[in-house]
């Protein structure tokens, strides 16, 4: 019984530890040449800047709600949490201001987009990363 | 419940059914709500003493249209209990975007009068059940017009301009008697200041307004009948200054203006929210409306808001409307005349001190995420009217609001 507490435990350190280490990129095409600061992406991600310093129209991507990278995302770069960040868009959305990014079901789903897409940014586990996109920003 | 889906329903039919130009997105918001007073004899925001469900709930959808080239159509379609869930548009309208700084918005919309008006049925967009409704008192919120929303950044602050031009005619509910209102020639300026985490905002409006209600009617009709019977006695002046009470009272093509300042401080744990207002539509027998409220929020953790807010209200009748006119008049005008008379300025001192108020509250609040689209939030109201305490009251109310 105590050796199944202890493997337990450490299962569960095991996960925190990765949840609370993993590394997340913020990936766009590799033809981008933009160079974009932490605070540069959370203006994007927030509707507030509309495109690449290089002049494209820029499209974010969201990971699904509920997704442990995006709840990452949003408190180290948007610096809010996602009731926070929901309540934020529901202000938007119901003032005809703006809509939110569209949102993929996983890392994959990203870089597919991303790989197809000059305009597109989005953020996924570095794990992900595929030489198809190009990482402009980790964290 | 069943009336607000089946009114609703075939609007959205109709949308998803038509042959779809664009991408057509849904987003909708709910708020169900009930309260109740602390006593059989108070009464407060449409609340008594037995739990009503009708008082502030409300459903709400939007479609929208995505047209390309910066062209929108939208349309948030609202059924709120308190109006018997009569669905009613609060935006329609034609969006375009000239480029990324400038977009116009034709068609139905809200007028900004406050901080949260344009989300004011929004309930997950803040922190209350609703905004205090000392400060959001005035009873209309959407025009019908063209406004142009202008964005900008100055290094890390970003500024917000718009400018609406409309006209609002629509019935609203004065003292309990349906009376027609028309605010023509109406012109919204506001303004908002972002920072990060620090925010200001101020507005002005300003309108020709017609607002028939039949009581304040019926008093301004029996003023120019007996200007008339002191005219035909021969009392030309006083005749003359009894017309113009008539003018005082009534508000036909009135100045009416409305402003506004606010300030919201959104730092890490910390919310602070300040607003301040006045109506002015001093040449009727609504006079000055001032309020203002203060509001701090603490974030105890990511789902968890207690908060605390402060609001005074000082509303003063029109002052002057009856100087013209001698309260007793005795000998040299028309005996029989003058006894009416006496009673009508007696009637019309009513009517103008109807208007004022002095009043403030305090609410505790406390508001839970208790799911990733939702949000429960209780509520206690102490209301003190400084002028009448029979009108003092206790309230509690019950909220979950959600978006979808």
């Amino acid at each position: 019984m105590k050796i199944y507490m202890i493997r337990f435990c450490s299962a569960l350190m095991l996960l925190f530890s990765v949840n609370l280490f993993a590394d997340v990129s913020v990936i766009v095409h590799p033809s981008n040449g933009s160079a974009l600061a932490s605070k540069d992406i959370a203006k994007i991600f927030l509707g507030k800047k509309k495109s690449f310093p290089s002049g494209g129209k820029v499209a974010p991507l969201n990971l699904k709600e509920g997704n442990s990278v995006r709840e990452q995302f949003n408190k180290t770069v948007l610096g809010k949490s996602d009731n926070q960040i929901k309540s934020y868009w529901s202000k938007l959305i119901f003032t005809g201001k703006g809509a939110p990014p569209q949102e993929a079901d996983s890392d994959a789903e990203i870089v597919g987009l991303v790989k197809a897409n000059p305009n597109m940014i989005g953020y996924i586990d570095s794990s992900s990363v595929t030489p198809d996109v190009k990482v402009i920003f980790s964290f | 419940m069943a009336k607000p889906i089946c009114r609703v329903l075939p609007y959205a039919l109709l949308v998803v059914c038509m042959p779809s130009f664009g991408e057509i997105r849904f987003n909708g918001f709910a708020t169900f709500a009930t309260g109740l007073t602390g006593g059989s004899d108070e009464s407060l925001y449409g609340y008594d003493d037995s739990l009503s469900f009708k008082e502030n709930s409300i459903f709400g959808l939007q479609v929208s249209s995505d047209l390309g080239d910066g062209l929108d159509a939208t349309v948030q379609i609202k059924a709120e209990g308190s109006d018997d869930w009569d669905t009613v548009f609060e935006w329609a309208y034609i969006g375009y975007e000239l480029n990324e700084n400038v977009k116009f918005i034709m068609g139905r919309q809200r007028q900004a009068f406050y901080l949260y008006s344009q989300i004011v049925d929004v309930g997950y967009a803040y922190h209350w059940i609703t905004p205090p409704r000392g400060v959001y008192s005035l009873p209309f919120d959407s025009t019908d017009g063209v406004s142009v929303l202008i964005s900008n950044s100055f290094g890390a602050v970003e500024s917000s301009f718009q400018l609406l031009v409309g006209r609002t005619q629509t019935e609203i509910s004065f003292g309990g008697q349906a009376s027609e209102l028309d605010a023509k020639n109406g012109i919204t300026v506001n303004w908002t200041l972002n920072y990060d985490w620090f925010s200001f905002r101020i507005g002005h409006t300003e309108s020709k307004l017609d607002l028939a209600i039949a009581d304040i009617d019926d008093l301004a009709a029996a003023w120019t009948t007996a200007a008339a019977g002191y005219r035909l006695a021969g009392f030309n002046d006083i005749a003359g200054r009894m017309e113009s009470v008539t003018g005082g009272i009534q508000i036909q093509e009135d100045d009416a203006s409305f402003s506004g300042v606010g300030i919201t401080i959104d730092y890490e744990k910390f919310l602070f929210v300040a607003e301040a207002t006045r109506l002015d539509l001093s040449d009727s027998f609504i006079g000055t409306n001032d309020s203002a409220f203060a509001s701090f929020g603490y974030r105890i953790n990511d789902t968890v808001m207690v908060h605390f807010t402060h609001g005074i209200d000082e509303d003063k009748g029109a002052s002057g409307v009856l100087d013209g006119i001698p309260l007793d008049l005795t000998g040299g005008t028309v005996p029989q005349l003058d006894e009416p008379l006496n009673q009508l300025i007696l009637g019309t001192q009513a009517v103008l001190s109807s208007g004022n108020e002095e009043s403030d509250y305090n609410t505790f609040g406390v508001r839970w995420d208790f799911h990733s689209a939702a949000a429960l939030k209780i509520e206690y109201t102490q209301f003190s009217n400084d002028l009448n305490r029979t009108r003092d009251a206790d309230l509690l109310q019950f909220a979950v609001s959600t978006v979808f």
